[in-house]
């Protein structure tokens, strides 16, 4: 009988199977099959839209809740207490950072004061809303104000604002420091606003400044151009990953899929590529202790069982380590390590009414209803507790993520060594059955 | 190994067998025979063993592991197919253990699930032959020819001629023999037939062709009689034909047995010396 030669090809080919299966299963799964759930912890009304959320540090190295929305800002606790509430007009654009050195966070606010064609008034306050720098009107320097930024260049901090023209301006304290334009900024309007502005370390300190026609500048303390860069399509989003031994890396979203990865400090492009469609957020993240994007948005046309929406995982040279399709174009995405195993979870928000908790490699944790998508922002915001999801929409929501780890053996390579175990025991059973010779 | 063609009784060219079941090449004295017979029975009855428990332990065992996949991915509550993903593998090794513990002397595709616990095939042929060799107990007496139950159909054993109209006919010559001793020289020839009709229908008949020639080696050999057609024990005599000490009988025999108490009765009334049983 020569049975052996096939059994045995077949079950090393089953083997091989076995060891595929069982990588697939880590890669989606994690090293520890974990169950996840989120309870609310609390919920306030704000009363008003919201159109940011920031996790801030407050005092004493307190997590604190920035919320800024069409026509208010408010700070919050991780309890659910609004500590501080300001009135802001329709428009305004605000950033968090720390403007003053001592480890609390500040907001900068960018107003364009009425009646129209008015100065941009440019402000920095505390967490109580008290001034720390005093209202700057910026009368030729901006029109509209299309974001705000805090630079930490070396010396004396500096906002920054910039318009729907594509020109920047600079202050330090009351004193204008800079102004910038990028070429042709003459018309004002959407498909040219600079609403992209990152302070980034490399180079000493340089602010990237994306601007919707595809163009992103590197622009130094002095408001010098260091660099330019400009994407094929208009640029989408534009987020910045700190590599390991300090190097940052930005990456460029485009409308239509294409991505640029920018050495922020020279521009020099580490890798490009194109996504599904339109990259809607990105988000610097961690998947194995390795710094990676996290890019999602609208998928065109649907991929896959026709998902519309797509979040991709993609390393520092551009290579694609996951891209996972979801329901519903990804509105708003967040990245923390809920559970200490130096991958980063991903918390999105979808168009198809859906808030999903899932691990970059694409495995669903969690899946909620939410009810407006494109009104919902999300942060995670580490407390003393750990880690709090803030939801905000018509109301701010904080959310406890937990996770019950499996036993060890129940995850895919000890499960799948089982099985290989079995499979070789098979093997060695039906190999010893050898026939008797003729004789 | 020596091919069974080459046997001098053997007048068809037979191919080497394909196995897996049981062949034997004789050309021993009968002691050697029936011992040869002996060890061959014994070897395959130890493979059977081997085969049954690994079959009853081993496809139960990966099918009852695919099925607890499943059922542990439910029980732990993590909601995620982990385990589940494995049960295609488990069910795959299952269905290779199951082909690899095929019953020897069973055509593979053709074999269902009762074939894995029926009786081998080839147990009740080999244990006739050995019954037939254990009488010729003289070491003076040769044994020459071959019994082959590597089982059936074989390309070798269709019958020139078929298939016809769907139906193939296959002859399978499974054992072939001749005994001499100093006052008979035996040649016996057992036969399966096996007709495979359209639809997977198997007709099958056994037969068996003995010539008996008469010694003396002191004198004139006895005259054999041709025994009259018709039942003898668990034979059916159908044509008998004797000329001087020559007698050729064409026999239906059991289901694959060659009866060999009924054959030497049949010898002995006929006037042929042949051992008692």
């Amino acid at each position: 009988m020569s049975r052996l030669g096939p059994v045995a090809a077949t079950l090393l080919l089953l083997g091989a199977g076995d060891a595929l299966v069982t990588h697939r299963l880590e890669t989606l799964h994690g090293p520890r099959v974990t169950r996840w759930a989120a309870s609310q912890e609390w919920s306030e009304a704000t009363g008003d839209e919201t159109w940011h959320v920031w996790p801030a540090k407050g005092a004493g190295g307190a997590a604190r809740v920035v919320v800024h929305g069409s026509k208010s800002l408010a700070v919050w606790t991780l309890e659910g207490k609004r500590v501080a509430h300001g009135v802001i007009p329709w428009g305004t654009n605000v950033a968090v950072a720390d403007f003053t050195g001592d480890g609390q966070e500040e907001i900068a606010v960018a107003t364009e004061n009425l009646p129209p064609a008015a100065p941009v008034s440019v402000q920095v306050v505390d967490q109580s809303m008290n001034e720390v720098t005093p209202n700057v009107g910026l009368l030729e320097s901006l029109e509209n104000p299309a974001s705000v930024a805090i630079a930490s260049f070396p010396g004396p901090r500096q906002v920054v604002a910039a318009d729907f023209r594509g020109c920047l301006a600079s202050l330090v304290g009351p004193e204008l420091a800079w102004e910038y334009c990028f070429p042709n900024s003459k018309v004002g309007g959407d498909p040219y606003a600079v609403r992209h502005l990152l302070p980034v370390d490399a180079a000493g300190g340089l602010l990237l400044a994306g601007r919707a026609t595809g163009e992103v500048d590197g622009i130094d303390a002095a408001g010098k151009r260091a660099w330019s860069f400009r994407l094929a399509e208009p640029l989408q989003t534009l987020a910045v990953a700190r590599r390991d031994g300090g190097a940052e890396v930005a990456f460029a979203g485009g409308d239509k899929g294409r991505f640029a990865l920018l050495d922020a400090a020279t521009g020099q492009v580490r890798g490009s590529g194109t996504l599904p469609g339109m990259v809607m957020v990105a988000r610097p993240a961690a998947w194995n202790g390795e710094p990676v994007i996290a890019a999602a948005g609208l998928a065109e046309p649907s991929i896959r069982h026709q998902y519309s929406g797509y979040v991709a995982m993609l390393d520092g040279r551009g290579a694609r380590l996951a891209v996972t399709p979801v329901d519903g174009e990804v509105m708003d995405l967040v990245a923390a390590d809920l559970d200490g195993d130096g991958t980063d979870e991903l918390v999105a928000v979808t168009g198809a009414y859906r808030l999903l908790l899932l691990r970059p490699s694409g495995a669903v944790l969690i899946d909620e209803h939410v009810a407006e998508p494109s009104r919902t922002k999300l942060a995670l915001v580490r407390g003393s507790a750990g880690p709090t999801l803030v939801v905000s929409a018509q109301s701010l929501e904080a959310k406890r993520v937990t996770h019950v780890d499996a036993p060890a053996w129940y995850a895919a390579r000890p499960i799948g060594a089982a099985v290989g175990v079995v499979l070789l025991i098979t093997l060695a059973l039906l190999a010893s059955l050898r026939p008797p010779p003729p004789q | 190994m020596a091919s069974p063609g080459g046997a001098r009784s053997s007048a068809l060219a037979h191919p080497v067998p394909d196995p897996p079941g049981p062949f034997l090449h004789l050309d021993h004295s009968s002691d050697q025979a029936a011992r040869a017979a002996d060890t061959l029975a014994a070897r395959w009855e130890a493979f059977e063993r081997g085969r049954r428990w690994r079959f009853f332990v081993l496809v139960p065992a990966l099918l009852l592991a695919a099925l607890a996949g499943g059922v542990l991915d439910l029980a732990m509550g993590f909601h995620v197919r982990l385990a589940t993903w494995y049960a295609p593998m488990l069910v795959g090794a299952a269905l290779l253990a199951r082909s690899a513990t095929r019953p020897a002397g069973r055509a593979g595709r053709a074999a269902r699930l009762r074939h894995w616990w029926a009786p081998p095939a080839w147990r009740k042929p080999l244990a006739s032959c050995r019954e037939m060799l254990a009488a010729w107990a003289d070491p003076s007496d040769q044994v020459r020819g071959w019994i082959d139950l590597s089982g059936s159909p074989q390309p070798h054993q269709r019958v020139a001629g078929w298939p016809r109209h769907g139906a193939t006919l296959y002859r399978d010559v499974w054992c072939r023999l001749s005994i001499e001793t100093r006052r008979l020289r035996l040649g016996l020839r057992a036969i399966e037939e096996r007709l495979v009709l359209p639809g997977g229908r198997i007709r099958r008949r056994w037969r068996a062709h003995v010539v008996a020639v008469a010694r003396e080696p002191y004198g004139r050999p006895p005259q054999l009689r041709a025994p009259v057609p018709g039942a003898a024990g668990r034979l059916q005599i159908l044509a008998a034909r004797a000329h001087r000490h020559r007698l050729s009988l064409r026999l239906k025999t059991p289901r694959r047995r060659l009866a060999w108490a009924d054959l030497a009765e049949v010898l002995r009334v006929a006037g042929a010396s042949v051992p008692l049983v």
